[in-house]
């Protein structure tokens, strides 16, 4: 049986090999908090990490899980410690939340790539969807996680 | 299930198509391969005493056409193909209009762009959720290729995959060089990632990225002629010396 | 719809319900103790699951009102809050919840909350129907919570003052205790509930004046958000029951399609596969997972027919609305004023113009899906519902199922509503589904589905007349509203106002009153016939209603010569309210301050759902580009029970505003041609603009905030297009135009830009 390496825990899952990662999480694994938004990469909702890298596991088959360290967003922290989950809260972002998983996992990627994004990298990172519309709020507590003031510059000019 | 339908993104201006080059299969293929072998030799001593690079082009903002390859007959195959000597290197130049030919094709146009963003489709339309290149090539932090390309395609999502998936460098652009120039910028190593005619015709016949022109997944059109069929031509082309075109259309 | 309860809006109801907000009519609540000792105001609820099979059938004893199970107190002292409304994003998990807590006094720190299964007790008490929508769940809540909260504490009181043998007035309750002042003796909730659980119910509970409250007014942390960041919070699709299987469904390409035929033997086979079932206008599989279903759905060829309507286009579609906006036929709406009796015409002042919204998609975050369990005993329902009510009906009817074998819960959370889950239909499929199975089933639609088989925010076509008189003011307004309907799918009980009147109230929103000096006006309107499933979404009619007219109020503007700031105001005279929110806006907004070339500022201002709003949208437009840089929003919702909540609610509705720009529904060959998100795009983060959001509480009744302020960015923006570039936009979204959102920074870095 396969196994599958999520969250710092060891899964033997029984599916098949072309299963998306989203799925196997989701409904073999009952980690639920990957979320199923689309199905074709557009919209992020399933981002997870695949060996610290963002993923949009719905477009991740199972087979190319083998031997990777998978984090999904109930492995981001133990206890909603992590500084952009304390951001979230802080800020409120979410509304219904759905997008918010795969939102906070893209985040996180970002912010381990670049501990203080700019505004530009924050723009071209967080292309993952959000119906409810809380961009604004999403923008803030990133910056707010990684250390930085408020509010963006818009060139007026 | 198959993906949905794509339609070119609302809003940007759909591309002139231009039509896509009829191929032709040749049955002396290995003809045109041992002639091809001897003369790329001859060709990499001509090109390693030089040429001047063609003019980088860095366009800003949405590049409109640069899509398919011109229509035109005289390309492919023919006698350049059949290893049949021609007056003067015309049959290295008619080669090399069907080489040019797959270059502009979009599933290497796509990713071989002047910009900081890669193209998709077959209408060309900039990359959806706002891709960029990033420093390497590979996307920026947070958004890199590998967040949705992986090493397959991928039928689940729709979404393409080869190992490694990245934007050609944008020394190695095409978009907006006519034929004349993006003969030079084939053949310039400081270009072209420091291949020799060797290496060159290596790339284009066996890198693995590169495959993907031919395996692109459903709902896209394949390199309209066969991979060993580039071969050929590039085999050609070389073999007369890997002569370009003096002007030659431009790519819009 | 119209807030008061005078509209015709309320179904027929079985059981009397409060006739009006009257403290006396709610009076008759029993209460029980749960097992444990706890207080439990209406009935005894053990736990959750035999809730569900009791609820739907408890019916107040005769000269009772409704029973209504609020609040729960266990001896471990913790409050459990029950919660009606469906919590969609909007935040009305933690307002009404901590309305009813600051009356009763609990600690609000440790209350927690539970879903209220289906039943009359959890009816809109304005309503008397089920329901999460319409923005009105707080206007129609909020006496009730208070009422609730206050006889709850009441009770505690009295439990705590017999046993230290005090006045019950001389205590008081704070932070989940009851406190004697003078002697500073405590006993917490969970101290005195069994006790509490003993009295009657006090049919006249004293709410607390208002400067006790100590969560109303203030902006709270959102009960929910916690869930939501770290992936335990279920919606629908994540619920699970014991032997439950999953099913993924493919229906016919074409709105009308039907299944001719189709041959299971493909899938039967297959890894986890239960079942095939066909539907009438479809088919589902049914497996232990998901990934099964949907990789055994991909194996079938159905046979489809076409089904009436296989040539049905946008094109042929459009054309029908336009000819219904020459010909009507009209039903008249709104008549003020003598429009022929006009004093002073000025010669030739006369401006018509026409306006078209598109058809949208809802295309909530989280597909369509639900879990039903139908059996010959019953039918069980889990979804993430904003209907439960007419779930609920609809089940019964077209199962044949008696009251007490119906129960319709809603899962906790859903991703996302605007309206579109008030309706049944994804219910009833997975329902038949079930059914078919014999076992419990979860239905989810993929992304296709979901879109396809939106019923849609119809298109809307509006001609607007107006006689300016020699000061440039309109004299008259005169309006055509052609539109189907979009009520009837989630109330059918308008029917008969739709046959008899030809009138859909919903879809006239925003254009039966308006917040303008305009004396004489005259609303008509064209219930259309199309065979296109079309339905309620966020800002229901007033978001085409107001396109037009607040576009239409800048042309007059341009006709006479003004600054659509300053001619707004003129019309805003007699209203001083709205008045002041424009110039706010106009402040905040900076408008008359210079801007570079290719820049502009728009206006829009409104009432819709009981709330007052201005908005400032200033673009910079570079064609094909239009980047909206800043959104200024400025409200009076008469009242903020919660700032915060009420500040992301506008701030989310200026993107889902803009979204309605960006995107629309076409249709071709009978079938809708979008499918994903590929093709039906939304904003992204870095499309969306800066937003300043002020909200004001004028004083006045509570409005709604939840569909607010996607009314006014439409027009705002075509309005600030309009003076960036001179280009007048008369059509929704921007595509139709060769236009598109651009990113508002544009990139400069290496391997950006």
């Amino acid at each position: 049986m396969p196994e599958l390496r999520v969250n710092g825990k060891l899964h033997g899952v029984e599916a098949d090999a072309g299963t998306p990662l989203l799925w196997v999480l989701r409904e073999h694994l009952g980690l639920t908090g990957t979320k199923f938004g689309c199905g074709i990469a557009r919209c992020g909702a399933c981002t997870v990490h695949v060996d610290g890298e963002a993923v949009r596991s719905c477009s991740f088959p199972l087979a190319a899980a083998a031997g990777r360290e998978i984090t999904t967003i109930e492995g981001l922290s133990a206890d909603r410690s992590h500084p952009l989950q304390r951001a979230w809260i802080a800020e409120q972002v979410p509304q219904c939340g759905y997008c918010q998983s795969g939102m906070l996992m893209t985040a996180a990627a970002l912010l381990r790539a670049r501990p203080r994004p700019s505004d530009e990298e924050i723009d071209f990172a967080m292309t993952n969807l959000c119906r409810c519309g809380t961009y604004a709020r999403v923008r803030r507590a990133i910056r707010r996680a990684s250390g930085q003031a408020a509010a963006p510059e818009v060139k007026r000019g | 299930m198959t993906p949905s339908r794509r339609l070119h993104a609302a809003g940007h201006p759909e591309p002139r198509r231009r039509s896509l080059i009829r191929h032709r299969r040749s049955t002396t293929w290995l003809a045109a391969l041992a002639a091809g072998g001897l003369a790329l030799a001859a060709a990499a001593r001509a090109q390693s005493e030089g040429g001047s690079p063609a003019a980088r082009v860095a366009v800003e903002g949405p590049v409109v056409g640069g899509g398919a390859a011109v229509g035109g007959e005289a390309a492919v195959g023919g006698a350049a193909a059949r290893g049949e000597a021609a007056p003067g290197g015309a049959a290295g130049t008619r080669a090399f209009t069907g080489i040019v030919a797959v270059l502009r094709h979009p599933r290497c146009l796509n990713c071989h762009t002047t910009t900081a963003f890669p193209r998709q489709g077959d209408d060309r339309h900039p990359h959806v959720n706002l891709v960029r290149r990033g420093p390497d090539d590979r996307g920026v932090p947070g958004q890199r290729c590998g967040t949705c390309h992986q090493a397959e395609n991928n039928p689940a999502s729709g979404v393409p995959g080869k190992p490694d998936w990245h934007l050609a460098p944008l020394a190695m652009g095409w978009e907006g060089l006519s034929d004349a120039q993006l003969c030079r910028a084939l053949k310039d190593p400081r270009r072209n990632g420091g291949r020799d005619l060797r290496a060159l015709a290596e790339h284009l016949e066996r890198d693995p990225l590169v495959a993907y022109g031919w395996d692109p997944g459903a709902g896209r059109q394949p390199v309209p002629i066969p991979r060993e069929e580039l071969a050929m031509l590039m085999a050609a082309w070389a073999g007369a010396g890997a002569p370009c075109p003096s002007a030659g259309t431009a790519a819009e | 719809m119209t807030v008061s309860s005078s509209t015709p809006l309320s179904p027929a109801s079985p059981a009397a319900g409060p006739a009006d907000g009257g403290l006396s009519r709610r009076a008759f609540l029993k209460s029980s103790a749960i097992a444990g000792g706890g207080l439990l105001l209406g009935y005894t609820l053990p736990a959750a699951a035999a809730s569900l099979a009791g609820a739907a059938g408890i019916s107040p004893a005769p000269g009772e009102l409704a029973l209504t199970p609020w609040v729960r107190v266990t001896p471990d002292n913790v409050v459990t809050i029950i919660l009606s409304q469906a919590e969609i994003g909007q935040g009305i998990s933690t307002t009404l919840p901590a309305i009813l807590a600051d009356e009763l006094g609990a600690d609000w720190a440790a209350v927690k909350l539970e879903t209220a299964p289906y039943a009359v007790a959890y009816r809109n008490p304005q309503r008397q129907w089920m329901f999460t929508g319409n923005s009105e769940s707080v206007q129609a809540f909020y006496d009730l919570m208070r009422q609730m909260g206050a006889a709850a504490r009441e009770m505690l009181v009295q439990a705590a003052a017999g046993r230290w043998g005090v006045a019950p007035a001389a205590c008081r309750t704070e932070n989940g205790a009851v406190v004697h002042a003078a002697s500073g003796r405590r006993l917490t909730f969970g101290e005195v509930a069994a006790a509490a659980s003993q009295l009657p119910v006090p049919p006249s509970p004293r709410l607390k004046p208002e400067s006790e409250l100590r969560l109303v007014g203030r902006s709270l942390p959102r009960i929910d958000i916690p869930e939501k960041v770290d992936g335990t919070a279920r919606f629908g699709i994540d619920m699970r029951l014991p032997g439950m299987l999953v099913a993924a469904v493919r229906t016919a390409p074409t709105l009308a399609g039907r299944l001719r035929r189709v041959d299971p033997e493909p899938a039967a086979g297959m890894p986890g596969v239960h079942a095939v079932v066909p539907l009438d206008n479809g088919v589902a599989v049914v497996a232990d997972t998901y990934w099964q279903a949907r990789t055994a759905l991909g194996t079938l060829r159905p046979e489809f027919e076409p089904g009436p309507d296989r040539d049905l286009a946008s094109a042929g579609v459009l054309a029908e609305y336009r000819r219904a906006l020459e010909n009507g036929p009209w039903s008249r709406a709104v008549e003020v004023g003598d429009l022929a009796a006009v004093a002073e015409r000025a010669a030739g002042a006369t401006v018509t113009a026409d306006y078209a919204s598109p058809f949208l998609a809802h295309a909530t975050m989280e597909p369509m899906n639900c879990i039903v369990s139908l059996t010959a005993e019953g039918c069980d329902v889990w979804a993430p519902t904003q209907g439960q009510e007419l779930a609920f009906f609809a089940l019964k009817q077209a199962f044949g199922l008696r009251d007490e074998q119906v129960r319709v819960n809603r899962a906790p959370y859903a991703g996302g509503g605007f309206g579109r889950r008030l309706l049944p239909d994804f219910i009833l499929q997975a329902a038949l589904v079930s059914k078919a199975a014999g076992r419990p089933v979860k239905v989810i639609w993929d992304r296709e589905e979901d879109i396809r088989r939106d019923h849609f925010r119809p298109a809307t076509m509006v001609r607007l007349t107006a006689e300016l008189g020699a000061g440039g003011l309109p004299l008259t307004l005169a309006a055509r509203v052609v539109s189907p309907t979009i009520l009837l799918p989630v109330f059918p009980t308008i029917e008969p106002m739709l046959r008899d009147k030809g009138i859909d109230p919903s879809a006239l929103e925003g254009m039966m009153e308006t917040i303008y000096d305009l004396p004489r006006r005259r609303v008509d309107f064209h219930l259309l016939k199309t065979p296109i499933p079309t339905s309620v979404m966020r800002t229901t009619g007033y978001g085409p209603n107001v396109f037009a007219l607040e576009s239409f109020v800048d042309e007059l503007a341009g006709a006479a010569k003004s600054d659509p700031y300053h001619y707004r105001r003129r019309l805003l005279a007699k209203n001083p309210r709205a008045l002041r929110l424009l110039d706010r806006a106009a402040v905040l907004g900076g408008w008359g301050k210079p801007l570079p070339r290719g820049h502009g500022r728009g206006l829009a201002v409104t009432e819709a759902f009981g709330t007052l709003l201005a908005q400032v949208v200033e673009v910079a437009v570079r064609e094909p580009e239009v980047r909206v840089l800043r959104v200024i929003s400025v409200l009076d919702c008469g009242r903020a029970l919660d700032p915060g909540i009420a500040t992301s609610n506008v701030e989310g509705g200026v993107i889902f505003g803009l979204s309605y720009c960006k995107s629309e529904i076409t249709f071709a060959g009978g079938a809708v041609v979008q499918g994903n998100y590929d093709s039906y795009e939304l904003p992204y983060l870095a499309e969306a603009p800066e937003l300043v959001t002020e909200i004001q509480a004028g004083g006045g009744k509570l409005g709604g905030i939840g569909e607010t302020s996607p009314v006014t960015v439409p027009p705002a923006l075509v309005n600030a297009i309009a003076a960036a570039s001179g280009r007048r936009l008369r059509e929704l979204p921007l595509s139709r135009h060769g236009l598109r959102f651009g990113v508002v920074r544009p990139p400069k870095g290496k391997g950006y830009a």
